[in-house]
């Protein structure tokens, strides 16, 4: 990311990282760690308090949840859903299966984690994932940020 | 309706289907028909003496040579298994959706994953394989094996073991 | 008016499954609808040929992320099937426990799921919360909130003492008074009653014909449950009373769900008063078969059934699962007919649709120094490393 000191691009990243927009993408997982990422939402985690909010559309998203093993009828959307959001974009690899296909790995139709088909900026193991650990990575991920 | 008269009242119609009765265990029985009696064995089945209505589902099987499907009719804990089987080449059988129609989606998976033709089925389209996936390459036949790369990373795609 | 289709899925604002829709529309009403899955599979049933049975048990678990012990139920008791394995009464009681907790939170997500489709987000926050005191219960029982692990050929790995049971007791009651809450609200709130009612109608005759299962088949009148028309695991040593509604829309899908998580706290109840002492495993053989079993049990979205063939070795001939939601479709499908384009996701989430390790985050460059990044060998290299160092296994 080229770092631009503009009064504008200043007033977008102080923007993006107190309130980064997420949007999920289920590409083919058990739904565990889909609704691990919904429960991070809810009053116990309640991840809304750090302005993090989901999205329903790629176009308003910051950062890219994928949860599952890629396989080949959702890879193709998941590169759609990719392109569609706007730059700067950050993915998470949320759960094992996401990282490296997990169980699954091996089984026709997978392929193996989502960096077999856009890039991956952090990954989160766990089957499924805690919502500790998600909040966590987007603590990081932002802090990532920060010192870009 | 009890098991037994159930029962009593298929192996009286079945005679003529010439089909076998094999005993799973107190609640499950198995009946082997030939493919052209299907229809009727399934006409028979959901009548109101009978009452097995409910499909729960349809299991297709590579037995090695054959290919066998299994229909699992079910009436409250009870259970009959409808077998038939089908040769390997140009696998086809009647659809039995006009009969159940809870068997739309069981069909048009078994059409996916094993290649057997419904004959009669309103939509065989693709269900549950990707759109691009190559014509004639059955997953579930014990002939299919993974594709892999150089590296011996499994690619996500299935080849037709010829050997 | 000419006819349109339009396409909803697999990523949409109002849907949360990866599932395509493709409805023909004349105007705001549907005419007819299509479904395509396949965004979620996995080729399972080829991986289970792949391993051997215990191999197998954690490949069912992870079928499902919602209702996983429920799958390793139906896979867990068809191989036991074939083994002619006795299991003892205290482990059947711990897997029904599990099962019925695994209900509960099934149930209060689902609740929540929607109230959140027909805008009710108050509700789906509730009963959100509400559903951390289950899955709280879930770790303390099994260490993972997901994916219990807990069942093995032959009974069940972890036993608990009378704290940990009274713990489950005094907790599951605690949510009695809440329960009670979702129910009046479906009964009084008229903000809920109008999106619920009368939206997406399925008829008795169509719920039998179209092989609805599980709390889709019920709320049309269909008496289907097998923890009580069947006799698995200690159930028919309960008393379960099977909830049943006439209602045939939404609003009677709404009220079984809420009826039915009294009901699995009654359950609870019950196993915690009736459980014995004993033994809570026997051992197992490591070949199985040669045989077929056929397994039915009782998820939270209802019939699971689970066919395996073994040939007498150590790995399955040929395993198939049938998952509640796939029975559900062409009832939904149905239940689409003639609706309102502004209904989809109420109906949608009506049937209850389910399409489908520990908290450490690793990214893949320092936040502080900004050193360069850790390629995914490296890091497997590392945690292989880590876990040879301070844990003796070995990657």
């Amino acid at each position: 990311m080229t770092v631009k000191t503009g009064f504008l691009s200043r007033l977008t990243k102080w923007a993006r990282l107190h309130s980064p927009w997420v949007l999920h993408f289920n590409t083919g997982a058990c739904n565990g760690c889909d609704i691990e990422i919904l429960d991070a939402l809810t009053p116990r985690y309640d991840i809304e308090r750090f302005g993090i909010k989901l999205k329903a559309t790629p176009r308003h998203a910051d950062i890219l949840l994928c949860s599952g093993p890629v396989n080949n009828q959702s890879a193709k959307r998941l590169r759609r859903i990719y392109e569609q959001m706007p730059s700067p974009k950050f993915v998470l690899a949320i759960g094992t299966c996401a990282c490296s296909g997990g169980v699954f790995r091996g089984c026709y139709n997978i392929h193996a984690g989502v960096d077999t088909e856009i890039p991956v900026d952090a990954y989160i193991a766990g089957c499924p994932v805690k919502p500790e650990a998600i909040i966590d990575a987007v603590a990081k991920l932002i802090a990532k940020l920060e010192a870009a | 309706m009890t098991e037994d008269t159930a029962l009593a009242l298929f192996e009286k119609d079945f005679q003529k289907f010439n089909g076998t009765l094999k005993r799973w265990n107190a609640r499950q029985v198995e009946l082997t028909v030939d493919a052209k009696h299907l229809l009727d064995v399934m006409n028979v089945a959901i009548t109101d003496e009978v009452h097995y209505k409910f499909l729960s589902t349809i299991v297709g099987v590579d037995l090695g040579d054959k290919l066998a499907v299994k229909y699992l009719l079910a009436h409250k804990s009870e259970m009959l298994v409808v077998t038939v089987q089908v040769p390997y080449d140009g696998p086809e059988l009647p659809s039995i959706t006009v009969v159940l129609p809870a068997a739309l989606l069981y069909e048009r998976e078994i059409h996916d994953l094993l290649g057997i033709v419904f004959t009669g089925h309103p939509n065989l389209a693709r269900l549950v394989l990707p759109d691009d996936w190559k014509d004639g390459v059955f997953p579930l036949r014990k002939n299919c094996v993974m594709e892999k790369d150089d590296a011996g990373k499994p690619t996500g795609a299935c080849l037709i073991n010829q050997a | 008016m000419s006819l349109v289709n339009i396409s909803v899925g697999p990523q949409h604002p109002a849907l949360k499954e990866p599932i395509n829709f493709t409805f023909t529309l004349d105007g705001e009403n549907i005419v007819s609808a299509d479904a395509r899955i396949g965004y979620a599979h996995r080729g399972i049933e080829k991986g289970m040929e792949r391993g051997n049975y215990v191999q197998g048990m954690f490949l069912t678990e992870r079928i499902c992320g919602i209702c996983s012990h429920a799958h390793s139920m139906a896979y867990v008791l068809g191989v036991e099937k074939l083994m002619q394995l006795e299991v003892p009464k205290r482990a059947q009681y711990i897997r029904a426990l599990l099962g019925e907790l695994e209900r509960l939170h099934s149930h209060l997500l689902w609740i929540g799921v929607a109230a959140h489709e027909v805008g009710f987000d108050t509700i789906f926050m509730y009963s959100w919360k509400d559903r951390e005191v289950v899955m709280d219960l879930l770790e303390e029982l099994s260490g993972n909130r997901v994916n219990y692990a807990v069942n093995i050929f032959g009974g069940v790995k972890r036993d608990y003492t009378k704290e940990q049971l009274d713990n489950v007791r005094a907790k599951v009651l605690s949510l009695k008074s809440r329960m009670k809450y979702y129910i009046d609200m479906a009964t009084h709130e008229p903000s809920f009653i109008a999106r619920f009612r009368d939206v997406g109608m399925l008829s008795h005759n169509k719920a039998i014909e179209l092989g609805a299962v599980g709390p889709t088949a019920r709320g049309s009148g269909v008496p289907v449950d097998h923890r009580v028309t069947d006799t698995f695991l200690i159930y028919d040593e309960l008393k379960v009373n099977m909830i049943v509604e006439e209602g045939c829309d939404a609003m009677a899908r709404y009220d079984v769900h809420a009826r039915e998580l009294l009901e699995a706290v009654k359950i609870i109840e019950q196993i915690l008063d009736q459980i014995p002492e004993g033994p809570i495993s026997v051992k197992y053989p490591r070949k199985v078969g040669p045989g077929e079993s056929i397994t039915r049990y009782e998820a939270p979205r209802g019939e699971d059934v689970h066919y395996l063939m073994a040939d007498g070795s150590d790995k399955p001939f040929r395993y198939k699962v049938r998952a509640p939601t796939l029975a559900n479709i062409p009832a939904v499908l149905e239940m689409f007919k003639n609706s309102h384009m502004a209904d989809i996701p109420v109906i949608i989430a009506s049937i209850d649709p389910c399409i489908s390790c520990t908290d450490r985050a690793v990214l893949l460059a320092d936040v502080y120094t900004g050193k360069p990044a850790m390629s995914w060998k490296e890091l497997v290299a590392y945690s292989n490393r880590y876990y040879a160092e301070n844990h003796g296994i070995k990657g």
